[in-house]
């Protein structure tokens, strides 16, 4: 009894929580990084909405195979992401601009999936709960489908970490050193995105880890440091799993959704961070 | 202003007469389709049983309903538009939907939970009339929340939106979290409620919203002059020696008022408080008074004319009022995103 507990629930749930905290905090330092803006993550920019909204497009209206779902969430991502920074663009990127552009496009793909979760009837209960964010009852098999869109990127990001601080410099200084800054700037956010779709078909669309964890690492590493997105990876991974944690504690009849946990955590501090660091936001 | 121009006046007569027309076609429309005449003689009661019960008991209410709910967004984004001095302020965009509608789902969480002597207020049509102030509680908490954090009396537009953008994802967080925690049975009602729906609303949400629409008119129409004052500079405002801290609080409550009372009847339709105050502007330049009007009977046109095309679309199925709106509401804040400098 106590070895599948451990072996079959506990063990490979921890795992997935480690797994999406890293993916989404490393993916939100990652486009803050690049776009050189401090609210660029995941949530914000639409990405996690885009994500959710062709994996749910396609399990309600074309029932294809779980296996699809990463790709489809990259899929979405990528569309909603780019759409997201086209439209914010206007002689460069501004952080409110990239935000407000980012909650309209998420407002769309909430309103395409309310619209499909009204349709779906039956279904409806089971695709709140995901989209409400979270890892209960997740198992190996889940950890499986998703690992690799998540794992390689990791390591990749932090293998190529030396191009992603050029980077962070302007871009007369990263061409002058030689490196074609907008093909790595697109090989970074294709990357970002992979890691917060693989993250968002196995978990839901889990907010504000992606926005608060690098404001965090900040503080602890300069960002031109060569172990600032690992340091993201960790930090998120431990911040997730500590959320779940605090989510499945016997306090509540059924589990606290995991989504409301990273709010209740996140939201405070960000809206702290923003009046403290209004500058750099405005 | 002494002289009415050509423009308002022209909307002030066209409007209402656009309004009765679609508030008809929405009488006639439906599952069953009935003709004018079925619903002329519904109406005044010669009619058939069954064109009765339809136009009486459920198309009317829903019509009425739904240009109410439209007043409400319009003129409260109309209000937080003018207030912030943002083209993009939406009572959805900064939080106070979201504030109301968390509000309203404890609400009725807790009627669900409670044993069943001490829910008996929180029940049926008497757990309906208490939503509007657990709405309008919630919403002017989400509202002097925002308004705090985006530092009061030194509130700039983006502040204020940025704050309130965060605000709604954290609020939003945490009722979709209620929701799903507070168990499956219930998800499809909820799920169409937060969706922003009208389905099956009959007199009795009238009745309910009625007082709060007076109300919020008669604000509406009390705050026109410190409204016209706040659009100015700080300084300008300043110089005319005006307690400027009280008045958009003044003005906050009100529009949250409006916004909060529609929620808890509709649920969060999102955009219409965002859309129908840039056409009232561009409608009739300049006069104040004017465009707070044709802004309340825009969002009364919109969102009826939604609601029908949502129930007549795709016919076995409803879309929810407020995918509509979001729909047609997101081009709309995307384009006026694109012009802000």
């Amino acid at each position: 009894m106590q070895g599948i507990l451990f072996w079959e629930l506990r063990l490979p749930r921890t795992l997935l929580a480690l797994l999406v905290g890293a993916a989404l905090a490393t993916a939100g330092g990652i486009m803050q990084g690049v776009t050189r803006n401090p609210l660029a993550a995941p949530d914000l920019t639409g990405v996690v909405a885009g994500a959710a909204c062709l994996v749910v497009i396609l399990s309600t209206l074309a029932s294809v195979d779980a296996a699809w779902f990463p790709l489809a969430g990259i899929a979405g991502g990528a569309l909603a992401g780019g759409l997201t920074f086209v439209l914010a663009w206007k002689n460069g990127l501004m952080p409110v601009r990239v935000v407000l552009a980012g909650v309209a496009i998420s407002a769309v793909c909430v309103a395409v999936m309310t619209g499909l979760l009204v349709f779906s009837g039956a279904e409806a209960g089971e695709l709140f709960f995901w989209l409400a964010g979270g890892i209960s009852g997740r198992g190996w098999e889940q950890l499986e489908q998703v690992i690799i869109w998540i794992a390689p990127p990791l390591l990749l990001v932090v293998a190529l970490a030396r191009r992603f601080r050029v980077l962070l410099l302007d871009d007369a200084m990263g061409r002058s050193l030689g490196v074609s800054v907008s093909r790595w700037r697109l090989v970074f956010m294709l990357l970002a995105v992979g890691m917060t779709a693989g993250a968002v078909t196995v978990a839901g669309p889990v907010g504000f880890i992606g926005l608060v964890v690098p404001h965090i690492t900040r503080q602890l590493l300069s960002e031109q440091s060569l172990g600032w997105l690992p340091l993201n990876a960790v930090l998120g991974a431990l911040l997730l799993l500590s959320a779940d944690v605090l989510a499945r504690l016997p306090v509540a009849v059924q589990e606290i959704p995991l989504g409301v946990v990273t709010a209740l955590l996140g939201g405070p501090w960000l809206i702290l961070l923003m009046r403290k660091d209004f500058g750099r936001v405005g | 202003m002494n002289r009415i121009g050509i423009a308002p006046l022209a909307c002030w007569i066209l409007l209402p007469l656009v309004i009765g027309l679609s508030l008809l076609l929405s009488l006639c429309l439906g599952a069953a389709s009935l003709s004018p005449e079925q619903v002329f003689a519904a109406l005044t009661g010669t009619g058939s049983e069954h064109g009765q019960r339809v136009v009486w008991d459920l198309r009317l209410p829903r019509a009425l309903l739904a240009a109410v709910v439209g007043l409400h967004f319009a003129l409260s984004g109309f209000i937080l538009q003018a207030l912030s001095r943002n083209p993009l302020a939406d009572p959805g965009i900064l939080g106070i939907s979201a504030g109301a509608s968390l509000a309203a789902v404890l609400l009725v969480v807790a009627g669900a939970m409670l044993p069943a002597g001490a829910s008996l207020y929180l029940q049926g049509e008497q757990l309906l009339a208490w939503l509007p102030l657990g709405a309008l509680a919630g919403g002017v908490l989400a509202a002097a929340g925002v308004y705090r954090l985006s530092g009061a009396g030194r509130l700039t537009p983006l502040r204020l939106i940025l704050t309130g953008v965060v605000c709604a994802a954290v609020l939003n967080a945490l009722m979709t979290g209620g929701l799903a925690l507070w168990g499956q049975a219930h998800t499809e009602t909820l799920v169409a409620w937060l969706a922003g729906s009208l389905h099956g609303r009959e007199w009795h949400y009238i009745w309910v919203i009625l007082p709060w629409t007076l109300l919020g008119l008669t604000g509406a129409a009390l705050i026109v002059k410190p409204l016209g004052v706040l659009r100015l500079n700080d300084e300008q405002v300043l110089s005319l020696g005006v307690n400027l801290g009280r008045w958009r609080l003044l003005v906050l409550l009100v529009a949250t008022l409006l916004a909060a009372s529609a929620v808890a009847v509709a649920g969060p339709i999102g955009f219409v408080g965002l859309v129908v105050p840039h056409m009232a502007r561009w409608l009739v330049p300049g006069a104040l008074l004017h465009q707070l009007g044709i802004s309340a009977l825009l969002g009364a046109l919109l969102v009826l004319v939604a609601d029908l095309a949502g129930r007549t679309l795709v016919v076995p199925f409803e879309l929810p009022v407020g995918v509509l709106c979001a729909l047609i509401g997101v081009p709309a804040f995307l384009y006026l995103l694109k012009q802000q400098p």
